[in-house]
């Protein structure tokens, strides 16, 4: 029951030398094509020229030095950060209780509800966008910040509920009964055994509900008033004009390094639940 | 320690849905008593441990502790604590504070819980592991473990759904023994859930034998075993020889019973209304060469022998029809038997009963 320990193939003593040096000419070709057009992307920021071509005419950080004085900017980054951020806690608040309904309940329909709750994932956000729009249209909601969080709530939703649900159908029932047992009413039993055990899932689901958000264009394009428009639908604006093509450049040179970190920080908190389910499987082999 | 609680199980009743998995069953469980359910899967014995911890709701009835009906309090408002199937010890929680937990709930002083947990860390032989996570122990351990955790609340009764379950059979043996004394120490009521009957009859001071959410049988391990009054408690204990009841008439000497062509004398006081079948274990039936006649001696014919290395089964094919398994202790000297020789069985009147039929248990050893 050791297989989780050997993620590589190259590992494998049944592979031949030349069959495992394939393999690592292919996982090498795979990030190559995943990671160099980033690469690219973060040169060119650093490139004193206006124009990103190559050869690369010179070191420079003014583009960055820009970045930072263009308060138009950066207030389109705080607008999108708000929005990710109130969209994640709407997200994460809902998607917690309705996966307790889901993984803790058996009712009629419940399979049904899991599938309509996930479903939001297949639809392509400009159709969401356009009928989100349609819809507060109807309802006489005015199009605002709110609407925007509303729309993204919306779209997290499957997300996080894929990663929240799995994880609580993990965790044994008799654990909150045993905190029941031991002194809890229902409530606190989630807090002290149910959260606990939940945390590395519910950070990562967090951070899931904040990138999507935050990069997310159609319906912060379509359901926004237009007075505080995000981020990437003030990007897409930039790329209209050519000098100021290196500005967004490095602004996407941050935004990697941003994502990068919070990929590392929700995988580490993710693979520490990962790691304690193997280590509960292990412990129930032993018996 | 603490002294233990008396409970009392006053038609019980629990419904889920069309189906009846507890069907009006009256225990009396005694303060300070190691007291079992007994029965196969879907009997309703863990139906029955689980209202009486609060996790589920009778659909009538009344479940009394030291005379308070707990029926309608929530888990953590009776003086109870489990000891889960699963152990369900808390995997984010070392040792020490898993076996804290319920302490801490009732803001008992951290001092206090230090030397509570300490105590009974050492009395379980866990002192050395009490900063370890559960996942890094042995399934004897874990166990021990989950009964720290609900010893050290002291409650008035503990309850116990098949805590040795998960274990193999050479660590289960030696942890009956451990629990009996354990129990014995504490001098809390246990209630012990177990579809093992050997388990059952090696801890238990009752046992409450339990078949489709009723109770056949209440009484102490050598009454239950020795003196059952239902063929389904018979066979579920042990193994038993049924054998179909022809007629019935009682003397001034006692009661005969007819099996086949041929009346035997029973030395049962009693007999049980309605009984249709006689029950005789395997170890009572007494084999003689050869063919004679005399009071209960059926002739018949070795079918087949079977080795057992402490025992040799014989399996006897009556001449009134009905085959009969008869259990020899290994003596050493030869088996005195062979397939086709002609005996003839003993059953003395003592080691026969009258029984009413309530069907057999289907011999299914996998836990429930």
């Amino acid at each position: 029951m050791n297989h989780h320990r050997r993620p590589y193939a190259t590992y494998d003593p049944a592979i031949s030398r030349t069959g495992r040096r394939l393999l690592n000419g292919y996982l090498g070709l795979v990030l190559v094509f995943l990671y160099t057009p980033m690469l690219v992307l973060v040169l060119f920021s650093f490139n004193d020229a206006a124009i990103p071509a190559f050869p690369l005419s010179g070191f420079t950080t003014k583009w960055y030095s820009a970045l930072f004085e263009n308060e138009q900017m950066i207030a389109t980054i705080v607008t999108s950060g708000t929005i990710a951020a109130y969209a994640s806690i709407v997200t994460l608040v809902i998607a917690a209780f309705a996966s307790l309904g889901i993984a803790r309940n058996r009712f009629a329909g419940r399979t049904a509800l899991y599938v309509l709750l996930l479903s939001p994932m297949i639809m392509p956000f400009l159709v969401m966008a356009v009928s989100l729009l349609l819809f507060f249209r109807a309802a006489r909601i005015p199009l605002s910040q709110w609407t925007v969080v509303a729309g993204h709530s919306m779209m997290a939703m499957p997300y996080v509920l894929l990663i929240l649900v799995p994880r609580l159908a993990k965790i044994d029932p008799s654990l909150e009964e045993a905190a029941q047992d031991l002194g809890c009413s229902r409530v606190s039993a989630y807090w002290f055994v149910l959260r606990p055990l939940m945390t590395p899932a519910i950070v990562a689901g967090f951070f899931v509900a904040l990138t999507t958000s935050f990069d997310e264009f159609p319906i912060a394009s379509l359901v926004n008033d237009g007075s505080k428009p995000t981020f990437p639908v003030f990007l897409f604006g930039q790329a209209r004009f050519p000098d100021r093509l290196p500005q967004v450049i490095a602004v996407a040179t941050i935004i990697i390094a941003v994502t990068l970190l919070v990929v590392l920080v929700g995988g580490i908190a993710q693979s520490q639940g990962i790691r304690r389910v193997f280590a509960r499987l292990r412990s129930k082999e032993a018996t | 320690m603490t002294s233990g609680g008396h409970v009392q199980i006053e038609q019980l009743v629990k419904h889920f849905g069309d189906f009846i998995a507890v069907d009006d069953i009256s225990i009396t469980m005694p303060a300070g008593q190691f007291f079992s359910l007994l029965g196969p899967s879907g009997c309703g014995k863990t139906t029955t441990l689980r209202m009486i911890a609060g996790f589920e709701t009778p659909t009538t009835g009344r479940i009394l502790i030291d005379g308070t009906d707990v029926a309608g309090l929530t888990p953590n408002r009776r003086n109870v604590n489990t000891v889960f199937q699963s152990y369900a010890l808390f995997p984010h929680l070392s040792v020490f504070d898993n076996v804290a937990f319920g302490l801490r709930r009732k803001h008992v002083s951290r001092a206090e819980i230090r030397q509570r947990v300490g105590r009974i860390l050492e009395m379980v032989e866990l002192g050395a592991f009490a900063g370890r996570r559960p996942a890094r122990m042995s399934g004897g351990q874990q166990q021990r473990v989950a009964l720290a955790r609900a010893l050290v609340c002291e409650p008035a009764v503990l309850l116990l759904d098949e805590p040795l379950g998960a274990l193999d059979a050479k660590l289960r043996k030696n942890l009956q023994l451990e629990l009996k004394t354990l129990q014995q120490n504490v001098g809390i009521t246990f209630v012990y859930v177990t579809h093992d009957q050997e388990e059952a009859l090696t801890m238990s001071d009752q046992i409450a034998v339990m078949n489709g959410g009723k109770v056949e049988q209440i009484g102490p391990p050598e009454e239950v075993y020795e003196r059952p009054n239902t063929t389904f408690v018979a066979d579920f204990l042990g193994t038993s020889n049924l054998i179909d009841i022809g007629g019935q008439r009682t003397d001034p000497s006692g009661t005969w019973v007819t099996l086949g062509d041929q009346e035997v004398f029973l030395d049962q006081p009693e007999i049980p209304e309605g009984a249709s079948r006689v029950v005789i274990r395997p170890e009572r039936v007494q084999v003689e060469a050869g063919v004679s006649t005399g009071l209960n001696h059926l002739v018949g014919q070795v079918a087949h022998t079977v080795y057992l290395g402490n025992s040799v089964k014989l399996v006897v094919q009556l001449h009134i029809g009905v085959s009969v398994h008869a259990l020899l202790q290994n003596t050493g000297s030869e088996i005195p038997f062979r397939a086709g020789d002609h005996v003839t069985v003993v059953m003395p009147p003592s080691a026969l009963r009258a029984l009413r039929d309530t069907g057999v248990a289907d011999h299914d050893d996998s836990a429930a």
